[in-house]
């Protein structure tokens, strides 16, 4: 083909001028470079609060006093309730085949106290089942049992948070501190988790019995939650079903709504990944429309082109080329343009997700199909915005266009 | 051959139309070195560019090989000028940032068929003008005499019947010039039919036949009777010996 008989005269013609060259690339470099990487930057954030929403438990169904919305992108109670209560728990475990195991829990912000540090900080009382089914793990020390729980045993177990504001890198086991005014001994830290799907501290809590939290610290005989876990994966919507017709017959609730809200994991990561994937979406199609700027960049320095190597155009025009040669000539410039431009931004989006993972700012992952998405619009946007600079190259009349020079 | 009967070309701009050509008749023969003088504004290049199958003549017919070029849409006109005529302009023409080879095998990106031996055939046509060394050359690395012959190489490659030169030694000194010519000479012993457009009667006297042209019309038209040699008679008159 002709074309491939020009293709190395074509790129000697855009190698020799290659400030232009690149200029003329840059928007689609940047362009598709943007998408890639803001693609994997937002697959990066996906993942992440996806691997944390696992992290909240296996298998995990939450139950909540009362009625929840999601308001500005956070769950709030809508009302106080006081109907849930730790005997739900066990009647849940009694009757439903679903569920393997069940911890109420009840939390409260208070102010604690060792020596002279203090600090306010989530208090949490929770039923030793629940460290399992939240994947709480104890790194030193050890976790309360049911028999120190039904004691209401003043033991405490601290978030790394906790640890670092209160005893900074002393060995906090077997010191006491005071939580409100009621004195707690600390058995035990836990394993950092890092922030949650919101961006909260998980580390910045402490855990002591639910009984204890309940009568020694909140004076309450309610709940304001049941962490459940299923017996597997598929049995989650079966445990929420039988769940919600327990509660309902001891609430005694026929004829009106629900009093508590249930939540699965499968649902929280819907919800999440939908939420991620829509800013992804939303942040990848902005910088989708630089690619189109890019394209307008190819435009000019195609024109410019054209009309600099007008000389050119007659020439090979006398020598026998056709007009359709002609236009095929810069059609194909326009496309090694673009698609040259199309390499080096995946190339630099890809390099950039890997230093930003790299550097440990963001974890990344590069997704294909925004590469070839990046890349083949990148492509198409050059040949497109090159088909006019290519007529108008072709339109040129030899003669007119040998004088020119 | 080449055969042009009462050709007129007629420029209209808006509602002025101006007479370039205004009937002109003569006939070139296969082998023939022809010059085509006028002072310039005669219609001379208007001429070159139909013969060239740059342009189309208004009226009148212009016969290349039996074909009627006036007849030919742009495509047959294109491929008519890749197959049949080599151009040799004043300013060279040459692609700046290419090598002298790449130059002359410009229009071998056009032909119909690619040959294979591309590089063979540049380098015959680089031999027969004197430059086999500088095949890898730029042109801003060569004389204007050589740029020149690089673009005498590109007009023989494709080995056409007609070389069309448009004031060749219009843009060299006076030694390039005589070397240029001579080359033009040589084609000519070897049997391609060579037309020459110039405004310079020493040029013109290289030819063996002259075409004077004034005012869109044929003057003269006369056969040269060659008593010196014309290769010491480029230039202005002061430097005849």
């Amino acid at each position: 083909m002709k074309f491939s008989r020009n293709m190395a005269l074509s790129y000697e013609i855009l190698a020799t001028h290659k400030l232009r060259t690149f200029l003329s690339m840059l928007g689609i470099i940047v362009g598709v470079g943007a998408v890639v990487l803001i693609v994997a930057a937002g697959q990066g954030a996906s993942k992440r609060i996806l691997d944390r929403i696992s992290d909240m438990g296996t298998n995990l169904v939450i139950v909540n006093a009362g009625q929840t919305r999601i308001v500005a992108g956070r769950q709030r109670q809508m009302a106080m309730v006081t109907t849930l209560v730790p005997d739900d728990a066990k009647a849940i475990l009694t009757n439903c085949p679903s569920v393997r195991l069940a911890a109420p829990a009840i939390n409260k912000k208070l102010s604690i106290k060792f020596e002279s540090e203090n600090a306010n900080t989530n208090v949490v009382g929770m039923t030793p089942d629940g460290f399992p089914i939240r994947n709480i793990e104890v790194i030193s020390g050890r976790v309360f049992d049911t028999e120190e729980n039904r004691g209401r045993r003043r033991v405490a177990i601290l978030g790394p948070t906790v640890v670092k504001n209160l005893f900074g890198t002393d060995d906090p086991i077997g010191q006491n501190i005071r939580i409100g005014r009621v004195p707690f001994d600390v058995i035990g830290v836990t394993q950092s988790k890092g922030t949650d799907a919101n961006g909260a501290d998980q580390d910045d809590l402490i855990i002591v019995p639910l009984a204890t939290a309940m009568r020694r610290l909140f004076n309450v005989t309610y709940i304001e939650r049941l962490y459940l876990q299923a017996i597997n994966a598929d049995a989650l919507y079966q445990a929420e079903k039988e769940i919600r017709s327990i509660l309902r017959e001891r609430h005694r609730l026929r004829g009106k709504p629900d009093d508590f809200t249930i939540q699965n994991q499968v649902t929280l990561l819907k919800s999440e990944r939908d939420t991620s994937q829509s800013m992804t979406l939303l942040v990848g199609g902005a910088a989708g429309i630089s690619l189109l700027v890019g394209g307008v960049g190819i435009l000019a320095v195609m024109l410019i082109s054209v009309r600099e190597r007008t000389g050119e155009i007659g020439l090979r025009r006398a020598v026998g080329a056709l007009r359709r040669d002609i236009r095929n000539q810069f059609l194909m410039e326009a496309a090694i343009l673009s698609c040259s431009g199309g390499i080096l931004g995946v190339l630099s989006g890809v390099a950039g997700a890997l230093i930003l993972s790299h550097l440990g700012y963001w974890e990344t992952i590069i997704s294909w199909p925004s590469v070839w998405i990046g890349f083949f619009f990148s492509t198409s946007m050059g040949i497109i915005f090159g088909i006019y600079p290519a007529l108008q190259a072709a339109r040129l009349a030899p003669i007119e266009a040998l004088r020119a020079e | 051959m080449i055969e042009v009967e009462q050709l007129e070309k007629t420029y209209s701009t808006g509602r002025m139309a101006t007479p370039v050509l205004k009937g002109i008749s003569f006939r070139i023969n296969e082998g023939e070195y022809v010059a085509i003088m006028g002072t310039s504004g005669t219609g001379k290049s208007t001429l070159m560019n139909i013969l060239g199958c740059l342009d189309k003549p208004t009226t009148g017919r212009y016969l290349l090989d039996d074909t009627d070029v006036g007849s030919l849409d742009d495509d047959a006109l294109s491929h008519l000028r890749n197959k049949k005529i080599g151009f040799v302009f004043q300013q060279f023409h040459l692609l700046e940032r290419s090598t002298a080879m790449r130059n002359v095998t410009l229009p071998l990106i056009y032909v119909d068929e690619y040959p294979e031996d591309v590089e063979k055939m540049a380098e015959k046509a680089l031999a027969a003008v004197g430059l086999t060394d500088r095949r890898q050359y730029r042109p801003n690395e060569l004389s204007g005499g050589q740029q020149q012959r690089v673009a005498i190489a590109r007009a023989l490659i494709t080995d056409p019947e007609i070389i069309l030169a448009d004031e060749p030694t219009g843009a060299l000194d006076r030694k390039s010039g005589l070397e240029v010519m001579s080359i033009f000479k040589k084609l000519h012993q070897q049997g391609h039919t060579i037309i020459l457009v110039t405004h310079d009667q020493a040029v013109a006297e290289h030819a063996q036949r002259i075409i004077v042209l004034k005012d869109g019309q044929i003057t003269e038209d006369r056969l040269i009777k060659k008593q010196r040699d014309p290769d010491l008679e480029l230039g202005n008159g002061e430097e005849k010996r």
